[in-house]
């Protein structure tokens, strides 16, 4: 029987979940007010876009690793995937001379096969999602400095120059690429089947696997969607480098996943959604920005970005306590 | 149960009086009231930078200028760096003064300086581009060349002269001073021993522990070579752990590069016959005291070399 005792925890228990997904957010909002007090610097429309622009390949690790955490799945081989995915591009545009557009097609295909053979290694051969990236993390980034000998290739184009540092009706162009990306990701994980499987294998893959779905085919498809997603990212880096560096995205993973995490997807999985990991990459860029604007050391930094995603994480527990 | 807002509330009054403790206020400074140089360096990798910032901080004391000194957490983090020189752009500096980590990967950001006509000059490794109106730096490749002719002395010394075969641990590929000094180096044994074989460069970006492990694995794949050259202060402390755990000391002419606690500990041990000293504080010093007579108006030279000195156990306690 329900009565009024009930039905009023209900009610303040649904209030306080609310205010708790509000948690990224509502810090977001609470940083940049914060930041706009302490540096005149910081609220001006340039400003504002550089954060964007310098958060946008994080962004794109952050929006592929997103249905990755979701299945309870985990990617640490992003970061490299940044490096060897430019060095394809490199490789086929400068060494074999095609063009741009053929390089850049290359190296999304070579991520995307990358992240699909993880994938089937994970899904099919059962092998721990954190052993089998960790091992493509120092593949991927073996095999960029074997292919370039660890010299950089040197990209001489405007048009790729553009990407990063191009404008389109007044918004940077990376903006552009990271919110469309971002919007494709959000349609796909809310609105589309795939994505509702996506949300099922991390909630309980046992029933789910039991009702019927094709678990492995959409894990597979997840690894692979991820590393496509990290593709785009070494593109944005590519271009905002004029050159692939081997050594490049180094430790980005973990700041990737730190952006997913802190925007309330849980690394248990089943929980999670695009618009929380786009919060999520903003407050890191906002963070870091605005430390950088008031001449935190960097490694100040380092503690405070350490200490807000264990902050979050904490939030993030309470949300499924009772 | 905890009191979400409270704790939220209080997180942010706990961050922003960390953050305001740390902060120099920059952005609540009146106007015009003093110039602001940032410097952006190659990092924090190497003591080699902290003896630059020092340089530059002292300068910016004598001249009246205010100044910041930021780096990325390692030599390789070239987007990190276009990011630190966005954000020092943010700030509206009269002058910024820039080590770049790649000649090429800096220019569309100093491009953007160019458009804001801030004056630039560089230090340590060249920038593909005219703008900045002066380098100031270690002439690399006369460095790699004293390396060099160092090397050659002690190799007829010993008698090892005669189709000696050396190895080069270099630190970050894609970097002027790398590229200059090992060209500097292998120019002048080309034109002056050419019986000497030369393997193919390994690049340690700097990194001891990457050094060391290199330096091992050369030592035993190549085990009659009679000489070593390391480019860069992390390069040159690796390769004398690796010399050291491989035990060939006693076998090698190895030469370093850069005059740094560690350098100086491993020349003492035995593992460096000697090292290229650059002059890190007046690196930073001229770097410094240029920017501010650009500023003024007046002219500066292009390119301002900075002496270096070879320093081995002989000299080492003299030098200043």
């Amino acid at each position: 029987m329900l009565d009024t005792k009930t039905l009023e925890h209900k009610g303040k228990l649904n209030v306080e979940k609310l205010l708790y997904k509000l948690v990224p957010l509502l810090t977001l909002l609470a940083l940049i007010i914060l930041f706009s007090i302490l540096s005149p610097f910081f609220f001006t429309m340039d400003n504002i876009f550089s954060i964007i622009v310098q958060s946008s390949i994080l962004g794109m690790m952050g929006l592929g690793v997103t249905f990755v955490i979701i299945t309870a799945g985990i990617d640490l081989s992003i970061g490299s995937l940044i490096a060897v995915a430019g060095v394809v591009m490199g490789l086929v545009t400068v060494n074999m001379g095609a063009p741009l557009y053929v390089g850049i097609i290359a190296g999304l295909l070579f991520a995307s096969l990358f992240g699909a053979i993880q994938g089937v290694i994970i899904a099919k051969l059962r092998v721990t999602a954190f052993v089998v990236t960790l091992g493509g993390m120092m593949v991927a980034r073996g095999i960029g400095h074997v292919a370039t000998n660890s010299n950089p290739i040197y990209i001489d184009s405007d048009f790729l120059m553009s990407i990063s540092g191009g404008y389109f009706i007044g918004i940077p162009i990376p903006v552009i690429i990271f919110l469309f990306f971002a919007l494709i990701s959000h349609i796909l994980l809310s609105y589309t089947r795939f994505g509702r499987y996506v949300y099922a294998i991390g909630s309980n893959e046992v029933a789910t696997k039991l009702s019927g779905i094709n678990v492995a085919k959409v894990k597979i498809l997840t690894y692979a969607l991820c590393s496509f997603m990290v593709g785009i990212g070494s593109l944005l880096m590519v271009s905002r480098l004029g050159s692939a560096q081997p050594t490049a995205g180094n430790t980005y993973e973990l700041l990737a996943i730190a952006a997913v995490v802190i925007g309330g997807t849980s690394l248990f999985g089943g929980v999670g959604t695009i618009l929380g990991t786009v919060i999520g990459t903003i407050l890191m860029g906002v963070l870091r920005n605005g430390l950088n604007l008031l001449d935190v050391n960097q490694f100040w930094q380092m503690i405070i970005t350490g200490g807000i995603l264990i902050f979050a994480v904490y939030i993030d527990g309470l949300k499924t306590k009772e | 149960m905890i009191n979400l807002k409270k704790t939220l509330l209080s997180a942010v009054i706990l961050s922003s009086i960390a953050i305001t403790g740390q902060a120099k206020t920059s952005g609540t400074v009146s106007a015009k009231a003093k110039s602001y140089v940032p410097v952006i360096s190659k990092g924090f990798q190497h003591s080699f930078w902290l003896t630059v910032r020092d340089g530059s901080a002292a300068a910016a004391k004598k001249c009246g200028v205010k100044t910041s000194f930021v780096g990325p957490s390692a030599e390789t983090q070239i987007a990190q760096q276009i990011n630190m020189v966005e954000n020092a752009m943010m700030k509206h500096p009269q002058g910024i003064i820039l080590a770049p980590l790649d000649a090429k990967a800096l220019v569309p950001i100093i491009n953007q300086a160019k458009r804001k006509h801030v004056p630039v000059i560089t230090f340590d490794s060249g920038l593909a581009s005219k703008y900045p109106v002066s380098f100031v730096a270690t002439n690399n490749q006369k460095a790699g060349a004293l390396a060099a002719q160092h090397m050659i002395k002690l190799l007829k010394a010993k008698g090892w002269f005669k189709n000696a075969t050396i190895g080069i641990i270099a630190h970050n590929a894609g970097t002027t001073s790398t590229i200059d000094r090992v060209k500097g180096f292998v120019d002048y044994i080309h034109a002056n021993a050419s019986g000497i074989k030369i393997l193919g460069v390994k690049y340690s970006d700097g990194d001891h522990d990457k050094a060391r492990s290199m330096t091992i694995d050369m030592l035993r794949a190549h085990p009659h070579m009679r000489g070593i050259y390391a480019t860069n202060e992390g390069a040159a402390i690796g390769m004398g752990l690796g010399i050291a755990t491989a035990g060939k000391a006693k076998q090698l002419v190895k030469m370093g590069f850069d005059r740094a606690e560690g350098t100086i500990k491993q020349l003492k041990q035995g593992n460096l016959d000697g090292f290229v000293a650059q002059d890190p504080f007046q690196i930073g010093y001229q770097s410094m005291m240029l920017m501010c007579k650009t500023l003024k108006g007046e002219s500066v030279p292009a390119v301002v070399d900075i002496p270096t000195q070879y320093i081995n156990i002989k000299n080492v306690d003299k030098a200043k």
